[in-house]
């Protein structure tokens, strides 16, 4: 055991480090940034604020040496992460270097159906980058201010924790739990619903619906401009995929606005929507713009059907 | 590129241009049954070396569209007049860019113009920046 925390392992270590308040979270988060300083790695740490700020500055000179990210603006919508590493993660491999990152995508004050996805985004991680480049992803768990279930959970999404001297095997994350983890419907909503079923031909009349709907729920027009093209690429994803019929369903909760579309289809790659597709290929693009575009993107599959459920906070 | 025609909207919106030589009626196209399957059709038309888009750059239309404006005039220079489309999604700028790599692939030079910042940031989202990168409209926020 002993052997397996000092030997560094290999491709993709993906680590949650649970920690309680400012001092520990500084502690173990400046060590793995000056550590991947030292082995000349490339550091990009994804933070909220005010993580962010905080270690900023305990980091003093060796800073200037970080790319800061902040984790609301790429990660508002958990959905948008994967993206964000790839990004970092092709750039860093194009210059010949080893990327090194801290992302802390649960972070305190974020809502039940946030946290949820950022399960699930946890690990999608390791479906996105098991096999790839050699890198490290250090995710902090701020135990203090989380409810516990979710610092418990965080060991079954991550194959690793950060341990005194370095990563140790969680036991946890096993290969087809994301593909599990997608299929579980989301929970019912609890308000009343506007609910109206289309066809092929009709996703404009959707997309209209849910224009004018926006705008009566007091949603800034610039929003609503967002809500009406991502209600057309779910709308066409419908009645291109599956039986060409889907359900639209609209309503309101206590800070948000929610559009859901369900159809027939499965999709079967959980994936589905994180990255951008390469140039050749054909579908998954309009996911893409969905989850980069909205607050809050929930996608759900199994061969029953597929949810797509978009929450605006308002 | 775009040549005397600039950064500034110069188009009068004629869908009824005068003819050309031997190519697409004009306007090139009004897509077909868009209005009753009830939203605004898309529409396409040509003034000289600018080809102008309007209504609804969709999924919906997307094929059809490709075929269009693979049939355009042909020119060393071209530009592409995206001031007008009321909506456009990811199919809808798929066609716009896959006309754009085509017609970049054989030589011509493609200047896509008067976007919004929405449609902008759209085209940005979906990498076609690489393809050929979008000038926003004068004025807008």
């Amino acid at each position: 055991v002993t052997g397996a925390v000092l030997e560094r392992p290999g491709g993709f270590v993906h680590e949650a480090f649970g920690y309680r308040g400012e001092e520990e979270f500084l502690d173990g988060v400046v060590g793995f940034v000056r550590d991947g300083l030292t082995r000349d790695e490339t550091v990009v740490v994804a933070e909220p604020r005010p993580r962010l700020d905080q270690l900023r500055a305990a980091l003093g000179e060796d800073a200037g040496a970080v790319e800061f990210l902040d984790m609301a603006d790429i990660g508002g919508n958990p959905g948008r992460i994967i993206a964000a590493w790839t990004d970092a993660l092709e750039r860093t491999t194009r210059a010949g270097r080893t990327l090194r990152g801290v992302g802390e995508p649960a972070y305190a004050g974020r809502s039940p159906a946030e946290l949820a996805e950022c399960d699930l985004h946890e690990l999608l991680l390791d479906v996105a980058f098991d096999g790839g480049p050699a890198w490290r992803l250090m995710c902090p768990y701020d135990q203090q201010s989380l409810p516990p279930s979710v610092c418990t959970q965080a060991l079954a999404t991550h194959p690793y924790r950060t341990g005194p001297g370095g990563p140790v095997p969680t036991g946890g994350a096993r290969a087809d739990a994301a593909a599990r983890a997608f299929t579980v419907p989301l929970p019912p909503p609890t308000d009343a619903v506007l609910r109206g079923e289309f066809g092929p031909g009709e996703v404009r009349t959707v997309r209209r619906t849910v224009a004018s709907w926006a705008r009566s729920c007091g949603i800034p027009a610039a929003t609503a401009q967002i809500l009406e093209l991502a209600a057309s690429e779910l709308a066409t994803n419908s009645t291109t995929h599956g039986d060409g019929h889907g359900v639209l369903a609209l309503w309101t909760e206590p800070g948000a606005a929610v559009v859901e579309v369900t159809d027939g289809g499965s999709i079967p790659d959980p994936m589905v929507g994180r990255r951008l597709p390469p140039p050749g290929h054909r579908g998954g693009r309009g996911l893409y713009v969905v989850h980069q575009l909205c607050d809050l993107v929930q996608v759900r599959s199994s061969p029953a059907g597929t949810t797509v459920r978009i929450t605006t906070w308002l | 590129m775009g040549s005397a025609y600039g950064g500034t909207m110069r188009t009068q919106g004629r869908p009824s241009a005068p003819p050309g030589p031997a190519d697409h009626a004009r306007p090139v196209d009004d897509e077909p049954g868009a209005s009753s399957a009830g939203g605004s059709p898309y529409r396409v038309w040509v003034e000289g070396s600018r080809v102008v888009v309007a209504g609804s750059v969709d999924a919906c239309g997307a094929d059809r569209l490709r075929h269009v404006l693979a049939g355009a005039p042909s020119g060393r220079e071209v530009t592409l007049d995206l001031g007008r489309p009321a909506f456009a999604d990811a199919a809808g700028c798929r066609a716009l860019a896959s006309w754009a790599r085509d017609r970049i692939a054989r030589g011509d030079r493609v200047a896509l113009v008067e976007a919004s910042p929405f449609l902008a940031r759209l085209w940005g989202l979906l990498g076609y920046d690489a393809v050929a990168p979008v000038s926003v409209r004068r004025g807008a926020a």
